[in-house]
C-alpha cells in the first residue's frame, strides 16, 4: 500500500508540473516549483494530520483523505489546462495561484498518508518508509519512461487516480458488504480497461480544454 | 534539495531532455535522501549531536564539489565515446542519466540523516517546529534556484550562494549548540570555504573546455586522458567559445581560426543550447532559401509578414531586400537574443544591423509565440517559423499538434507557411522517424498538403487552402546564389510511406508528447 501511495503522489507531482509547463512554458522552473510547493505542503499535511485524526478517527481520516486525492489527482491536470487557458490565463497571475493551491493541496493530503501508515502498522515503521521511498523512486521512472510516452498525461493521470481509487477500497474492504465487494473490482477493472483503450481521446480532450478559446 | 536542483539543470543543459533530467535526478536523490534517514535513526543518542555537526561538515565539503565531478564525467565521456555516441543521441544520453544518477544518489545521502537526528535530540516537544521548518526548505531551494535560473546566474555563482548559506547554517549550528572546542570547530569551517572558493574557480573553467571539446569532437584514449596536456592545449590553443546564458537558454558562438596545414579555411558557428544554428557557410542559403522560397510560393509580394523565432536578425537581413511589404511582425522569446545579435561584432555583421536598425515597418514583440498566437486575430500572408530543432520538452511543444492549431488561425486561404524544419533521411533512404512525426503532426492539425525541400537547409512550405504548394522555377531572382537555387530541389519522398507504416506513426501532443 505504501509504494502505490508514494506512486501516486509523486506522479501528481510530475504531472502537475508537465502540465504547468505547457500552459506557463519553462519546463525546469515548473518542475522546480511544483516540488517546492508539493514538498512544502506535505509537511503541513504531516504536522496537521494529528489534529484530523483526533477529531475524525484514524480510518475516517485515511479514507478522506484518499477521497480527497483520487478526487483532485484526476481532475488536476484538466483544471490547471482550463485555468491557465481562459483567456490568456483566467483571472490574470489568479489563476496561477489557483493552480499552484491545487498542487499545495494534493501536497498536504497526501502529507497525512505517511503518518496514518505508521499508525496502522506500529512495528513495521522502517518497511513502510522503505518502500515510500521504493514507490516514489518507481513513479521517478515510469512516468518519463512509461506513462507519459504510452498514455500521455490526460489519461495516464486518470490510471494513477484509478490506483488511489484501489488503495481507498483496499482500506474500505474489511468493512464493506458483500454486494460493494462483488461489484467495485470489476468495475474498477473496467475503469482501468476504459481508460487504456480511449487515452487517445482522454488526451485530446485535454489539448481541446487548452484550445477551447479558439472553439 | 537546491544541489539536486542544480545536477538536474546541468543534466538538461548537456542531454536537453527537461522532464527525463528531473525525473532520473529525483529517483536516486529521494531514494538515498531515505536511505540516510533510516541510518540517522540508529546513532546512539550520545553521538548525535556530533554526528549532525559531522554530516553537515561533510554535506558542505562533499555537496560543491558533485556538480564539478559531474561536469568533469561529462568532459571525459565527450573525449572517451565514439563519434555515433555523442551528446545529442540516446545511447550518450543514457550514459549521462546513469552518471547522474550516482550523483543525485550521493547528494541525497548527506541531506537525509540531519532530520531524524535533530528531532530525535530535541524530543517530540519541538517536533512540529522543527518538521515545518524542514519543509519549507524545498520551497526556499526551488524558489531560490527559479529566480537563480530567471536571472541566468552561472553554474559557479549558483554553488557559491548556495555554498554560503550552507556554511551560515553550519555556523549557526556551532553557536548555538554546547559544543566544546567551538574554536577548533570554527576553523574547520574554512576547509569548505577554500573548497567552494576552489569550486567556482574551476567550474567554468571545465565547462569551457568541456564545451569546446564537444564542439570540436575530440576524441581520445583514458591513458591520454590521464596525460592530458596535449589534450588540454589543443582545446586552449585552438578557436574560442563565447558563451552567454540567458533565462531561456544558453548561445555559444565557436569561433576556428583559418588551418592553412588543414585546408580549413576557418568559421564561425551559433549553437543554441549546444545545437547547430548557422554557420558562415550555410547562413546565405539557408535564409535566402526561405524567404525566397516563400515569396515565389505566394506569387506575389506579401502585405504581411509573420515571422515566429529568428532572434539572430538573420531573416529581418533578407526581408529588407524586399519592397513593398507593408508590415512585418516579429515574435521572439529571448530579449538577450536580440540583444546580443544586434551587438555582437560577427552576427550583427552577418545581419547587416536589422536588429539594431529597425526598419520602420517592422514590428518587434518580445513575447512567447504560444501567447501571441492564442491572442492573435490578424491573419497574414506570409509566415516563417524558424524554431530550433525539438531537443527537449519545452521546444517539442513548438512542434505539436496544439502549436500548429494555432499557427492554422494566423493564415488565411492565399497564405503561405514556411516552417524551418531539419528533414533528415534514414539508412533506407526514407524520412526519418522524427521527421514524419512532426509531418503527420501537422497534417492531424489540419494544414494540408505539405511541400518538403531543402537538400542542404530543409523547409517545410504549407498553402492556406490546404493544396500542396508548387514552385515557379523561372520566376525565382537572378541576383540569388547557385547553391540557394539547388536548396530549391525536393529529394523527399514522403508519399513512400505506406498507408498501414502512417497509421503507426504517434502525433506529437503538447500533453502527450511522443516520437521527437
Amino acid at each position: 500500500m505504501s509504494v502505490l501511495l508514494a506512486f501516486c503522489s509523486l506522479y501528481y507531482e510530475l504531472a502537475f508540473g508537465q502540465v504547468l509547463s505547457v500552459c506557463l512554458g519553462g519546463t525546469k522552473n515548473q518542475y522546480f516549483l511544483t516540488i517546492g510547493i508539493f514538498t512544502c505542503f506535505l509537511g503541513f499535511g504531516s504536522l496537521f494530520q494529528k489534529r484530523f485524526r483526533n477529531r475524525y478517527g484514524l480510518k475516517k481520516t485515511f479514507l478522506t483523505v484518499e477521497l480527497l486525492l483520487t478526487i483532485l489527482g484526476s481532475m488536476g491536470p484538466f483544471v490547471i489546462t482550463w485555468i491557465l487557458s481562459s483567456g490568456g490565463n483566467l483571472m490574470g497571475g489568479f489563476g496561477t495561484i489557483l493552480a499552484y493551491t491545487l498542487i499545495a493541496s494534493v501536497g498536504f493530503l497526501s502529507g497525512f498518508e505517511i503518518p496514518c501508515l505508521f499508525s496502522m502498522a506500529p512495528d513495521n515503521h522502517g518497511k513502510v518508509l522503505a518502500f515510500d521511498y521504493l514507490g516514489m523512486l518507481l513513479a521517478t521512472v515510469a512516468f518519463p519512461f512509461l506513462i507519459l510516452p504510452h498514455l500521455g498525461t490526460g489519461a495516464g493521470t486518470l490510471l494513477v487516480a484509478g490506483a488511489n481509487a484501489f488503495v481507498l477500497l483496499w482500506i474500505r474492504s474489511p468493512d464493506a458488504s458483500l454486494l460493494e465487494k462483488t461489484f467495485t473490482r470489476p468495475i474498477l477493472v473496467f475503469v482501468f480497461a476504459s481508460i487504456i483503450f480511449f487515452r487517445s481521446q482522454i488526451n485530446e480532450g485535454l489539448s481541446l480544454l487548452y484550445l477551447k478559446d479558439l472553439m | 534539495m537546491a544541489y539536486s536542483m542544480i545536477l538536474v539543470g546541468i543534466l538538461t543543459e548537456y542531454t536537453g531532455e527537461e522532464i527525463l533530467s528531473q525525473c532520473l535526478v529525483m529517483g536516486p536523490y529521494l531514494l538515498s535522501l531515505g536511505l540516510s534517514s533510516a541510518f540517522g535513526d540508529r546513532i546512539l543518542p550520545h553521538e548525535r549531536l556530533r554526528a549532525v555537526w559531522n554530516f553537515e561538515w561533510l554535506s558542505v565539503i562533499v555537496l560543491p564539489l558533485v556538480p564539478l565531478a559531474l561536469t568533469l564525467s561529462i568532459f571525459i565521456y565527450t573525449n572517451l565515446a565514439d563519434t555515433d555516441a555523442g551528446l545529442s543521441t540516446l545511447s550518450g544520453n543514457r550514459v549521462l542519466f546513469v552518471i547522474s544518477g550516482g550523483f543525485a544518489f550521493i547528494t541525497g545521502l548527506f541531506g537525509g540523516a540531519q532530520l531524524p537526528l535533530i528531532l530525535k535530540d530535541l524530543g517530540e516537544a519541538s517536533e512540529e517546529k522543527i518538521l515545518s521548518l524542514n519543509y519549507l526548505g524545498p520551497l526556499l531551494a526551488s524558489v531560490s534556484i527559479v529566480q537563480m535560473n530567471t536571472h541566468a546566474f552561472s553554474l559557479a555563482l549558483q554553488i557559491y550562494i548556495i555554498g554560503i548559506i550552507q556554511l551560515f547554517g553550519l555556523l549557526l549550528l556551532l553557536l548555538v549548540s554546547n559544543r566544546p572546542k567551538k574554536v577548533q570547530a570554527l576553523t574547520l569551517l574554512f576547509i569548505p570555504l577554500l573548497l567552494l572558493f576552489f569550486t567556482g574557480f574551476i567550474l567554468p573553467r571545465l565547462e569551457h573546455l568541456t564545451i569546446k571539446s564537444a564542439y570540436l569532437k575530440t576524441r581520445t584514449s583514458i591513458s591520454q586522458l590521464l596525460r592530458p596536456t596535449h589534450l588540454l592545449n589543443l582545446l586552449g590553443r585552438y578557436g574560442s567559445v563565447e558563451r552567454v546564458r540567458t533565462p531561456y537558454q544558453t548561445i555559444d558562438l565557436f569561433i576556428e581560426p583559418p588551418a592553412p596545414e588543414y585546408s580549413a579555411p576557418g568559421n564561425a558557428s551559433v549553437y543554441l543550447n549546444r545545437k547547430p544554428q548557422f554557420d558562415l557557410f550555410s547562413v546565405a542559403v539557408y535564409h535566402e532559401s526561405m524567404v525566397f522560397g516563400g515569396i515565389n510560393l505566394l506569387q506575389r509580394k506579401p502585405d504581411s509578414v509573420l515571422i515566429l523565432g529568428a532572434g539572430d536578425g538573420l531573416l529581418l537581413k533578407e526581408l529588407k531586400r524586399i519592397e513593398g511589404i507593408q508590415k512585418i511582425t516579429m515574435i521572439e522569446l529571448d530579449p538577450q537574443m536580440l540583444q546580443w545579435s544586434a551587438t555582437n561584432p560577427v552576427v550583427s555583421g552577418l545581419n547587416e544591423g536589422s536588429l539594431s536598425n529597425l526598419a520602420p515597418n517592422v514590428d518587434l514583440k518580445i513575447g512567447d509565440a504560444i501567447t501571441f498566437l492564442r491572442s492573435n486575430s490578424k491573419k497574414y500572408d506570409l509566415v516563417f517559423v524558424d524554431f530550433p530543432f525539438p531537443d527537449g520538452h519545452d521546444l517539442s511543444k513548438l512542434y505539436s499538434h496544439e502549436f500548429y492549431r494555432l499557427l492554422r488561425q494566423a493564415i488565411g486561404a492565399d497564405s503561405v507557411v514556411l516552417i524551418d524544419l531539419p528533414l533528415y533521411i534514414d539508412k533506407k533512404g526514407k524520412l526519418s522517424m522524427e521527421s514524419q512525426v512532426i509531418l503527420k503532426t501537422m497534417k492531424h492539425a489540419g494544414l494540408g498538403d505539405p511541400l518538403l525541400f531543402g537538400p542542404s537547409a530543409s523547409f517545410v512550405a504549407l498553402r492556406g487552402t490546404g493544396a500542396k504548394p508548387q514552385f515557379e522555377y523561372d520566376q525565382f531572382p537572378e541576383s540569388l546564389k547557385l547553391a540557394t537555387y539547388l536548396n530549391f530541389a525536393s529529394p523527399f519522398r514522403e508519399d513512400e510511406v505506406n498507408e498501414s507504416e502512417w497509421a503507426e506513426i504517434p502525433v506529437n501532443s503538447m500533453f502527450w508528447p511522443r516520437g521527437l
